[in-house]
This record gives structure tokens, sequence and C-alpha cells, in this order.
């Protein structure tokens, strides 16, 4: 038989899907393997927990899903992307990964500014602390002894592939966000190395995500011997593929811990990334405080009560919360970015009730996805927006988002190991193209949009709102 | 010997009797429910407050007996702005709305195109605001109208007639209807027919007489006596608005001494010899309460009916709960208190509650004690206010039920950049026993017997910068956010009346 698996290298633990050539799938978890902080703002990783934890998963995948020695696997591998990872001259790792949520290289994207001022213009995006090119100035600068000791600069998924097959490569997906792709030709940009003297020589070869990877030589399972590989793709384009969107115009917005909204864009746009497609782009406009909100309300009011149990409560309130709004920037955004607003419930009466607060937490996100994607010009969809993530699994935020944007919405439980496994099946011949990957089929659900004028009322005040606040506190 | 001071408070009901020294001898308390049958209307079952009264002050003259005294006077304290409409015997037609009832603001409105605030503020000294009672009556159904409605009545004035006193109303509780003339001290005919023009029934429904706080208005009828087991000798005194009676119950003193209530609403009362010159053209509300002495109000509608609000938010027994977990350290975010409108200084009944700063890492108790600060934040601009106007406050007695606390008082007085010395006891129950002393002859309201303080709240030296900064931001988001509010009800089809320039707006407390 035919199978594809696809794994997903997550911060916190990985997961692997198999589907069969009937398209059903089978798919497990790792157990977690941990971040440590040695200084505060830092997060890192040891790459070999990655390789045990993927090693064994995958094993226990493929006997779930009855996988044999004879079988035709192809394998794809996303992952956690920008984190940085160095291996020696002898494929060790010279350091712990660096990941994408550790803060330190705050000075080197000022210092990345400074010398390439236009370097949003190249690679779509100012530089931040999370992606690999200032990781790796940090390391030049205070760990100059590991840096030349290294051979090789990888990200997590292209670690884990060349550990099976032996090549080094990336593809342009997830080199896109490291900080030092050129974006329109998905080259390394040969400006930006040599302004910041960064040495090719450490990076891989850039491809097409569905290129061939390389044959697995080193299995963590007798039936991945003589596996294909494809490149594969960075997670959050294993989401977007996962949720359909192959098209320019195409939406998925991820309600998860945070809240992430994935557009497709047929030109390079500010704070776009390579889309897995050639002449297509990927936006990610991201809320960091997404589910973490209502978490966060939930704690508040209710510390200790299921979170379900406590989000139930917004059915009885009506859209708009009674004027109520809520800014979702729990996260220290403000500062973070040098200004914006600040969060806050603004409007609150006496006559609000726990029901309008949970509400208005949920509109809330769904206005901030919004402005971002109005502020950064993100095209919207016409026909369904695709909504994933645990959030996605509550009918009232659902309907609620769909109200805001004014799109009908349609869900998904696809993930993005769903989404490796979709490169793989691209990769193996499957299918010719990514238009032919078999679409999501729900009917879109117009539920959400008998709120409408309601919504966009209050759309428009919490804009206001958040303009007036900006500037204060 | 003694006499009864009855608090006709919006959450509930105090009875406590005095001996001729000023001392508490007896008392009881029982919370009283306030409903809210549609959006914006707030009120209460005046039948079941009298009944409340009743049982407290029967008990209370039983504490009052067994220790061989016998209660002399009854005076009141009343929330104000609250009215009840009455039949010709004087029972309860409706459910009584309370100040933060909403229901006014179409004959607020009205008024301000037939008078203007300013004409209105001369003559009432009360800001045009919705809050009073003349604009709830407006917007009465048939049992607020004649053939049913025969009076209308505040709390104070309904117990007492029903007990057997004349239909009268003291100077502070008529001037929170907002129909009193404060300068001539009787019902005003310019407001009242203002009023009427739209609500016909305000000029043929009377009032009660007004008479000044003190002044016995009658002796308690038989039945009463006899069933609450007082004398049937027992004289029934007007008493006092339970700002006027708290200021009177905790010792204030024009330029030197003055109240800080931390009831449902917060309130600053400062004594003047006459009526403040230098606050003119502000929405401080003032009236006399007694011939050369005029009480300035300021503060916030909604002040501990936030906290209870919040408390029932987090579903804790009760407000006490709450506080109790409040942090010791001041949390960088802040609270705009405006949950039934803004503050005095504002007068801005579109104005709404906030809370900015959240983040993730904020905890409960740094919430709770935002929420604290809050009521110092507004009582500092006040305090400010009334010093840009040269009007003296001196020292701030603290009283309420907010002020019983040592360390949240201490979160205000830090917050507010004031000390605060907490008068103990029950200020307003104390205010009215001590007019109902004064009507029978007991005391003299120009000397009265000495209050009980306790450990004055100063500021915390180490948050003195912190404070300041945050008292200007407090004051720079209620500024940010006001237009945003005021446009919004514009958008409703509810023109904003208040002046856009903040200094000239009307105020209120």
């Amino acid at each position: 038989m035919d199978f594809l698996v696809g794994i997903d290298l997550g911060t916190t633990a990985c997961k692997v899907t198999v589907v069969a050539d009937d398209l059903t799938a089978n798919t497990l978890t790792s157990a977690p393997y941990p971040i440590s902080a040695p200084h505060r703002g830092w997060a890192e990783q040891d790459p070999l927990a990655w390789g045990e934890a993927v090693d064994s998963t995958v094993q226990r995948a493929l006997d779930s899903a009855r996988v044999v020695r004879h079988d035709q696997l192809t394998l794809s591998i996303t992952g956690q992307m920008h984190s940085l990872v160095l291996l020696d001259a002898n494929g060790r790792p010279a350091r712990p990964a660096i990941l994408w949520a550790d803060r330190r290289a705050t000075a080197e994207c000022i210092m990345i500014e400074n010398r390439i001022p236009d370097i949003a213009a190249i690679t779509g995006n100012p530089p931040l602390p999370a992606f690999t090119l200032p990781q790796l100035l940090w390391v030049r600068s205070h760990e100059p002894d590991i840096l030349s000791r290294a051979a090789t600069v990888l990200l997590p998924k292209d670690y884990l592939r060349w550990r099976y097959t032996g090549r080094a490569a990336t593809d342009w997906t997830d080199a896109s966000g490291t900080g030092m792709l050129n974006s329109a030709t998905r080259k390394w940009s040969a400006r930006i190395l040599s302004e910041l003297e960064v040495d090719l020589g450490l990076l891989p070869s850039v491809a097409d995500p569905v290129a061939d990877g390389g044959i697995v030589e080193t299995p963590a399972s007798p039936a991945l011997q003589g596996a294909r590989t494809a490149i594969g793709v960075g997670d959050q384009f294993a989401e977007a593929l996962s949720a359909g969107l192959t098209r320019a115009g195409d939406m998925a917005i991820i309600l998860g811990t945070s809240a992430v909204v994935l557009g497709v864009s047929d030109h390079l746009v500010p704070g776009s990334f390579c889309h897995a497609q050639s002449d297509l782009w990927l936006r990610l406009d991201s809320l960091h405080a997404g589910g973490k909100s209502l978490q966060w309300l939930r704690d508040m009011l209710a510390p200790g009560e299921a979170l379900t149990s406590f989000t139930s409560a917004a059915a009885s309130a009506l859209p708009g919360a009674h004027r109520l709004l809520f800014l979702p920037f729990l996260m220290g955004e403000r500062g973070a970015r040098g200004g914006g607003a600040p969060g806050a419930f603004v409007g609150l009466t006496t006559e609000h009730t726990r029901a309008d607060l949970v509400r208005a937490v949920l509109e809330g996100v769904a206005f901030e996805l919004r402005r971002l994607v109005q502020t950064r010009g993100t095209p919207l969809p016409t026909d369904v927006l695709t909504l994933k993530g645990g959030g996605a699994q509550n009918q009232l935020w659902c309907r609620i988002v769909s109200g805001v944007f004014g799109i009908p919405y349609r869900t998904t439980h696809r993930d993005a190991a769903y989404g490796a496994a979709m490169t793989a099946g691209v990769s193996r011949g499957w299918w010719p193209n990514w238009q032919s990957v078999p679409d999501l089929t729900d009917h879109p659900d117009e539920s959400g949009l008998t709120d409408l004028d309601v919504l966009n009322d209050c759309y428009a005040r919490y804009c206001t709102v958040v303009d007036a606040l900006t500037p204060h506190l | 010997m003694s006499t009864v001071g009855v608090d006709l408070g919006t959450s509930g009901v105090r009875v406590v009797a005095y001996d001729a020294a000023g001392q508490q001898i007896a008392a009881g308390a029982e919370k009283t429910n306030l409903q809210r049958p549609r959006e914006g209307w707030v009120v209460f079952d005046a039948e079941a407050v009298l009944h409340t009264a009743e049982s407290l002050v029967g008990s209370v003259a039983a504490q009052a007996a067994d220790v061989g005294d016998q209660v002399r006077a009854i005076a009141f304290s009343s929330q104000g702005e609250a009215v009840i409409p009455v039949d010709r015997r004087g029972r309860a037609l409706s459910l009584a709305p309370v100040g933060m009832d909403a229901r006014g603001e179409p004959a607020v409105r009205a008024m301000a195109e037939r008078l203007g605030a300013e004409r209105v503020q001369h003559i009432t000294g009360q800001p045009l605001n919705r809050m009073f009672s003349v604009y709830k009556i407006a917007a009465g159904d048939t049992a607020w109208r004649p053939p049913a409605a025969r009076a209308y009545r505040a709390p104070s004035d309904f117990v007492a007639s029903r007990w057997g006193a004349a239909p009268a109303i003291d100077w502070t509780c008529a001037a929170r209807t907002g129909l009193f003339d404060v300068n001539a001290t009787t019902w005003s005919a310019e407001v009242i027919a203002a009023a009427a023009v739209d609500a016909p029934w305000l000029a043929d429904v009377p009032f009660s007489e007004c008479v000044v706080s003190g002044t016995v208005i009658g002796t308690i009828s038989a039945e009463v006596a006899e069933r609450l087991g007082l004398s049937g000798a027992t004289a029934l005194v007007a008493g006092a608005h339970d700002q006027a009676a708290s200021f009177v119950g905790a010792g204030g003193a024009a330029g030197s001494v003055s109240t800080f209530a931390l009831g449902s609403s917060d309130c600053l009362t400062v004594e003047t010899p006459q009526r403040p010159s230098g606050i003119a053209g502000t929405g401080f509300a003032t009236y006399p309460w007694r011939p050369g002495r005029w009480l300035t109000l300021a503060g916030t509608a909604a002040g501990g009916w936030t906290l209870d609000w919040y408390a029932a938010l987090t579903r804790l027994p009760d407000v006490n709960a709450l506080l109790s977990e409040s942090s010791s350290e001041p949390p960088p975010i802040i609270v705009l208190p405006y949950l039934a409108g803004s503050g005095t200084l504002d007068n801005d009944p579109t104005g709404r509650g906030a809370v900015i700063g959240l983040t993730l890492d904020l905890s409960r108790p740094q919430l709770t004690r935002a929420f604290l600060e809050a009521a110092g934040y507004e009582l500092g601009s006040i305090v400010d206010a009334f010093t840009a106007a040269d009007v003296p406050v001196g020292r701030i007695h603290a009283v309420g039920t907010g002020a019983a606390n040592p360390s949240t008082l201490a979160v205000r007085a830090s917050a507010a950049g004031v000390p605060l010395t907490p008068a103990l006891g029950n200020a307003s129950a104390r205010g009215a026993g001590v007019l109902a002393g004064a009507g029978i002859g007991i005391f003299d309201l120009d000397d009265l017997p000495p209050i009980t303080l306790g450990a004055t709240a100063r500021p915390d030296d180490e948050t003195v910068e912190w404070y300041a900064q945050q008292r200007q931001t407090y004051r720079d988001l209620y500024g940010v956010l006001k237009p945003f509010n005021q446009r919004f009800e514009v958008q409703k089809g509810q023109p904003n009346y208040a002046s856009p320039d903040p200094r000239n707006d009307a105020r209120r407390c």
C-alpha cells in the first residue's frame, strides 16, 4: 500500500499523521519535550530530544496504521519555524536550539535594521528576535567559539529530515522565516549575507517544498527504511495547506491559545512569507492572546471552572455585549512594540453580567483579527472563512468571527501534521498540484451573518477606542 | 432617654439608638434588595423597606427598653433622588426608582431645552442629571399620575408620614428631587412649570411641605407606637439626605472637617457658611441643610456598588471576601469607576466604566486593588477641584461601610493623595439620631457630642509619586474615552446635552 506520513515538530510535542491511499488518517502525539530558559527571555530545546520523540511517535503511528516493511511511504516533516539549529562538522548539535519564542536577540535586530534599513522589502518582514538571522548573529557575538565549530545552520524540521536522509536542505516557506531569504526570488539574499558577513556555506540549499528530500537511510522504524521524503514546509504553511489555502484570497483563522490569520496573496506584501506554491505568498497576522484571553478572564472571575463551561455563559448575552468592548492586548503588545493600545474592558456598567464579559472577549478577539487584516491589507475571501484550532470547536465563537468578517465559515480538524502529509502527497504525485488536493467538504455556515449589522457597528467603535487609547498608559 | 436614627439607604436599613451623650445603645440592620425590571431601571419596594424599618425600630426600642431607656424621638437619613408615588393613604403605588435609575434621560433633555443646565443649577443647586426625582416622575406611567397618585414622597417622608407625621420633607432631601429652590428654600414654581410641559401631573400632584432638618414634624401614631413598642409621645423629626446626615454624624464642620462617604455611592461633602460662589458654573451639587450652612457634594454614583458588582461577577460571598485578597502593591492598571455614569466632576451620564492596562500577568488581587484605587483617584480629583475653587476641604472623615476596613482605606488614601480618618459607627444613622435629638432639644447642633475616630490612613510615602502620576493618567483616560461614549449616545439618537468643554459641564453628586 501507499502511505503518506506527516510529522509536525511542535514547540512542546510532536504529532504524526499517517494517511492511507483512501485518505483515512491515523494521528498520534508524543509526550511533551521540555523548553529550558537558562536566562529570563530565553527559550531553548535539545534537538536530540526532538529526534527521540519523533522516532518513537513515528514507530507507534506506523504500527497503529498497520504499515509494514514493503509498503510505499512518503514522508514530509513540518515544524516550528525560525528556530536556530547549529550542527558541527560531525553532525552533532553545537548548542541547544534557540527557539522562536526566545527574546535575547533584540540588539541584533536593531543592528540589522541599521545596516539594512530596507530589509523588510527584501524578506517581507522586519527582523524580529524570533527569526533565525538575529539568533545566529547573537551566537556570533556571544558564543564565537560555538559558531566557529558550526558547519551547518538548519531549521528544526530540516534537522529531522537531515537526520533521516543525511541531506541538508530547506524549503522556501521555512527559509522565508529566517530573515535571510529574498522572498521575491526565493533565494538567499546575497545582499543581506554580505552586509552582515554571514557565510553562505553555513546555509542549506533552498528548494521547492515538494522537491525530493532524499531517501530515509537511518530509519526510526524498519518500515521507514527507503521511504521517500519531501523537503516539507514550515508549520504555519502546513496549517494553511490543511485548511485548503491554495488560491489568492483564501483565508483561515486559527483560534488557539493565540489567534492567527493566514491569508494568501498573489504578490509579495509586507508581513508575508513565501507560500508553498511558487507564485503565492502567505500573510500571517497574529494576536498573541486569542483563546488565552478567555482563559485569563476565567482565571480572574472563576478560577478552577472548566473553560468550556465558563465560555458557554456567553450564549445568553446579546451581540455587542451591551456596548462592552474588550481590547485583547494582554501580552504587553504595547510595550513590546513601543506603542499600541493596552488590554482593556471599555464601556462597563453595573448592568453587565459575566455573560457580557465573556461575549465581549470573544468579540474583541474577532474585532482585533479583522483590524489586523484590514490594517495590513490582507485580501479577504469572498466565499468562505476556514476556522481551526481549539476555539473553532466553540460554535458561538465561530459565528461571531464569521459575523465580524461578514463571511460564511467552515471548520476543520485537519492540522499541520495533516498538511505535512499533503505535502508528501503532492511530492509523491498523488495530486499534480496544490489545487488538486481534496478540499474541505463542509458546507459553509452562514448563521453568523445574522448579526452582521450589530457587529459592524461594534467593530467601528472598537477601532475608534483602540486608536484613542493607543498612546495611553 | 434616647433618640433613634433610621438610615434608609440604597442597600439596606440601619436603625441606631443614641443616648444623651451621643453614644450608641442599641442597633439593628437589614439589607434590602434592588431590582432591575428592565434595562436602565433600578428600583426598590418601598413598602418592603417600610416593613423592614418598622421591624428594626421595634427591635431597637426593645433593646433600649432592656437597658432602661425610652426612645423619645426618631429622625431619618435617606438616600437621595429616590421617589415614591403614593395614594391618598400614603401607600406606594409603584416600585420606587433610585438615583441610578436611568429612565429620566428624555425628561432631562427636555429640561435642558426649556431652562438650560445653567438655570436649572442656579435654582436647584443640583446639576441637570437624570438621577433626580423630577425626571423619573416625568417618565412615569398611570401609577405616577392623578387620579391614582396623590403625592410624591422621598423615602424619609414616605416612612414618616406612614408613622403619623405630617407630610414634610427636609431641605436636603427636597434638593435631591431636582425641584427645590435652594435659594428660596421652597419648591421652585419655575422648574415645576418647565417639567410640567411634558408631564402635567407634576403640577397637579403635591410634594410634602419643606422644612429644615431637625424640625419636629409630628408624633408617632398610637397604632404604630403600640405595634413597635414605642411611647405614644415619640416625636418624629425631619432628618436629612444621607450625605448631609453623615456629615452631621461624623463631626463635619465648615473649613475644618469634610466627610467622604464610601457607601453605594462615593461622595465628598464639604460645608461652607454660604452657597459657594467659587464653584459657579461647575456641576457641584449644593444645598443648605440649615440657615447659613451649605453642603456641597461631589463623587461617583456607583462607588461601593461597583465593588458589589465586581464581587458578584466573581461569585464570591460578598465584597469583604473580595477585598480580603486585595494586593498589597499598586498594580499598573487603572479602573474608571463610572459604571453608572461619570463622576461629579464631569456630570456625564454617557460616561462608562473601564479597566485599562490588562495583561496576562495581572492577578485578581491586583484587579481588586485597582477598583479600590479608582475611588481614591476620583477623590483626589475632587479635592483638587474644591481647592481650585477656593473651597477649603480641611481634614476628611471617612464614613460608610467602605471606611471600616483599615487596609482598603489606606489604599484609597494613597491613591487620593490625602489622609482619611475613619469616623467610627454609623455616621448616617448617627446624624439622623443627632437631628432627632436636636428636634426635641437634647442636642445643640452647634455643640454636638464628640465622635470617635479611628486611626488616620495616610498616603504611603513610597507610592506618592506613583499615585500622582496615576491620578493624572486617570484623568487623561477619562478625557480620551469621553468623546467616544458621547458619540455613541448621539449615534443612538440621544443627542448629548453636555457642553463639549468639560469645565462648563454640569457636575453632579
